[in-house]
């Protein structure tokens, strides 16, 4: 679907958000590999960190990945932050970041230290 | 034998105090993990399937407990007494492998009751047995013949004898289902019985197997499980 | 941090005002040489994702400290809940894994025209491209009897993460049995706006186990702040908020929660609403764009940097770039996640550069938990893209629903450690 599905808006009294979203949506969307390095922040450089929150992406089936941006934007799976985050993105975008993440390398499993 | 008993009367004592042991609190004695099946309710899976829900299990196991990702594994299908008694492991530490490792899992389950946890374990038990995560394998005859007849050298009755001859679990109500879990998944949790990092295992019984396999071992059967189901 | 010779930034100003129309290009065959003046959030992502992606390009960072300490997760270093080293950190991998080059010095100039940096020792670093991100700088001076002595003992401010947060984490953990810890919130714009509510919290938490007759009083010149939902409801299942005996206190502004004056000798807080004393005053200060930026003559009338929201190119001076706390981004906070997701655009903006590419088209994030106790976190997230304007806006996002689900906050506070280990290591690592 193109455009941005706007769900949600930022709850701090502004409205921006309704305001931006008709400029974006018919232009070029930002890269896979931008948006994706963005989730980077959380799900580690490339994807690739391993903790129970924030589960690695790296090497991730795409179909999996764009299933649960929808299921995240749906709120047919509960999320917490990502409920908020999917609802910025298109479906396109969805497939764009989830096959960045596809190509690249898995972390392997973590060695057995205490953190 | 048992391998337990085995262990137990030869005094040997596996996970001798190393960097992995983990910091949990001590696992059930062998006593109090026949009161805890005794005294576990009967599930009310309805119930359970709302919690999966509300609780936020759904969010990383899944809408109906098939792993999403490569750090949750499927509780899909799992045998209703060993979920019960793991969700408890972790609400009382018992299952608590470090900060980034199981700390969410122990975060979750603290305000759960124990009917709760009954009721998430039957719902989870009656859901489909996850598909195999990886392709059959081919086991080595030597690590073959762990599954279905042990190694007297070393003290280790068969895998089969406890998690049944397809993996679907067998006669202890603490005995996991394994058919189907991912690979890595199964390798990491060997690997943490192993160096102790895991130790909910009552009477060592785990930590003593997995510290008697090789590391390759460890993946072979990792593999094989993995490759199980329909 | 030395003063920095007007001579040199006025030539440079003025000779670098000529050509700020249109993006320049790199020129054929030149070394693509960016320069990173800040070791920071913004400056130390900036340098390794440049550096990941645009392997022809020589980096070099300029920084003044070789340790950097997260602010992130600094208040759980204050109120004893976490150690020092978790937020420690240095550039050691960028050299070792990035290749980027760093020199630890202060920069007393630049000279816009020349395109060269020059550092206290004499040396002048020559650059194609510099990028500025120099955080923000405490304005000590107008809070009315405040300075700078009190600021490095009585009144510290925490606001920079380091020795100022052993400082407090010593007089938090010492406080007496039923003592008072006075907060003075800063106003709009400020580096990390939840931080001053976070503080609190954490506070208020730790009373709650180890000092119950103890509080926490929030001296606000603000009427409203971040997360206001999410954090007042936290605070009043847990610290009997709005109570008699409530653990924290919020004076916003409108009932007299501005401060007037502060007496360290006193250790007094002067406002509308009466003078508050505290065993511990927190004094945050109104901030502005780090002393360096405002020095080379990168900030407006507002006193943070202008800059061209789409590709963070100074508006004041040619072939230079600002980000993180120091530049006006619309509507992205003050945060280390924006700062870093600003150094990652800015990466792709250099690539695009370099290969002849048309810009990017670009896409930030934000997200930020904040601890209301050490197992109840709430968060804000968004997304932000470029309006037809120029500006940055949101396109998506919000803080945490307030609902009786018992594991949304439990949740949330297991994920602000692991995304502050995974945030680090994005940056540090």
């Amino acid at each position: 679907m193109k455009g941005l599905k706007m769900t949600r808006f930022l709850t701090l009294g502004t409205a921006l958000a309704a305001l931006a979203a008709p400029a974006l949506a018919e232009e070029r969307r930002p890269t896979g590999e931008l948006i994706a390095m963005n989730c980077g922040t959380c799900h580690g450089t490339y994807g690739r960190a391993f903790n129970d929150s924030m589960p690695p992406l790296a090497g991730m089936n795409p179909d999996k990945l764009v299933n649960a941006m929808i299921a995240f934007r749906d709120d047919t799976r509960p999320g917490t932050i990502m409920s908020r985050l999917a609802p910025a993105f298109t479906e396109e975008d969805y497939r764009a970041i989830a096959e960045y993440f596809a190509a690249q390398e898995p972390i392997p499993y973590p060695p057995e230290e205490s953190e | 034998m048992k391998p337990i008993v085995i262990a137990l009367a030869l005094g040997l004592t596996a996970g001798a105090a190393t960097a992995g042991e983990s910091a949990a609190e001590p696992a059930l004695g062998t006593g109090e993990l026949a009161r805890l099946f005794a005294e576990m309710p009967p599930g009310d899976a309805e119930n359970g399937a709302a919690l999966h829900q509300e609780y936020w299990c759904s969010s990383c196991h899944g809408p109906s407990g098939a792993a999403q990702s490569r750090n949750y594994p499927s509780v899909a299908g799992q045998v209703e007494s060993y979920t019960y008694k793991v969700l408890q492991d972790y609400r009382a530490h018992r299952r608590s492998e470090g900060d980034g490792r199981s700390a969410l899992m122990v975060a979750s389950v603290q305000k759960l009751t124990n009917q709760e946890l009954a009721d998430l374990a039957a719902y989870y038990a009656s859901q489909p047995r996850p598909a195999p995560s990886g392709p059959k394998a081919k086991l080595s005859e030597a690590t073959l013949a762990l599954i279905t007849k042990g190694d007297p050298q070393r003290l280790l009755t068969p895998c089969a004898s406890c998690h049944g001859a397809d993996g679907a679990a067998g006669v202890r109500p603490e005995t996991p289902a394994l058919a189907g879990l991912e690979a890595e998944y199964l390798e990491h949790t060997l690997l943490q019985y192993r160096s102790g990092a895991r130790a909910n295992d009552t009477a060592k019984g785990m930590r003593f197997f997995a510290q008697q396999l090789t590391e390759a071992e460890i993946k072979e059967l990792a593999a094989y499980y993995a490759g199980l189901g329909e | 941090m030395t003063r920095i010779s007007r001579r040199n930034l006025i030539a440079g100003a003025l000779a670098g005002s000529a050509s700020l129309s249109a993006p320049m290009l790199w020129a054929q065959g030149a070394a693509h040489r960016v320069v990173i003046l800040g070791g920071g959030i913004g400056g130390a992502t900036a340098a390794k994702y440049i550096r990941m992606i645009n392997p022809e390009a020589e980096v070099t960072i300029i920084e003044r400290d070789r340790t950097y300490y997260t602010c992130p997760r600094s208040n759980d270093v204050i109120t004893g809940v976490l150690d020092l080293d978790t937020i420690t950190f240095d550039l050691s991998s960028h050299r070792n894994n990035y290749g980027v080059k760093t020199i630890y010095d202060e920069v007393v100039g630049v000279d816009f025209d020349a395109h060269l940096v020059r550092t206290a020792d004499g040396s002048d670093v020559p650059y194609d491209r510099l990028i500025v991100s120099p955080g923000v700088d405490l304005m000590i001076d107008q809070v009315e009897g405040h300075s700078h002595q009190a600021a490095e003992t009585v009144m510290p401010h925490g606001w920079k993460a380091g020795p100022q947060t052993m400082n407090l984490r010593r007089q938090f953990l010492n406080l007496r049995p039923g003592g008072t810890v006075v907060i003075v919130a800063p106003p709009n714009p400020f580096r990390c706006p939840p931080g001053p509510y976070e503080r609190a919290s954490m506070m208020a938490d730790h009373f709650r186990h180890h000092n119950p007759t103890a509080k926490v009083i929030i001296l606000d010149p603000k009427n409203k702040f971040t997360k206001q939902g999410p954090f007042t409801k936290g605070w009043e299942r847990l610290y009997g908020y709005g109570t008699e005996n409530a653990l924290l206190e919020w004076v916003p502004e409108e009932q007299g929660g501005g401060v007037i004056s502060v007496d360290p000798e006193t250790m007094s807080v002067e406002t509308a609403a009466g003078t508050f004393k505290g065993d511990l005053v927190n004094v945050i200060p109104p901030m502005q764009a780090g002393r360096l930026a405002k020095a080379l003559g990168l900030t407006n009338e507002t006193n943070w940097c202008p800059v061209d929201q789409a590709t963070f190119a100074s508006t004041l001076a040619p072939d230079v770039h600002v980000i993180g706390d120091s530049c006006i981004a619309g509507a992205m906070p003050k945060s280390g996640y924006a700062a870093n997701s600003q150094a990652k655009m800015l990466a792709h903006v250099i690539r695009s550069e370099l290969q002849g590419q048309p810009l990017p088209v670009p896409s930030f994030a934000n997200a930020c938990y904040s601890l209301v106790a050490e197992d109840y976190g709430v968060s804000i997230a968004a997304i932000y893209a470029v309006n037809e304007e120029g500006k940055i806006v949101s396109t998506a996002g919000g803080v945490s629903a307030i609902d009786d689900k018992p594991n949304r906050p439990v949740l949330e506070a297991v994920y602000q450690k692991n995304w502050h280990r995974t945030f680090a290591a994005d940056v540090f690592s």
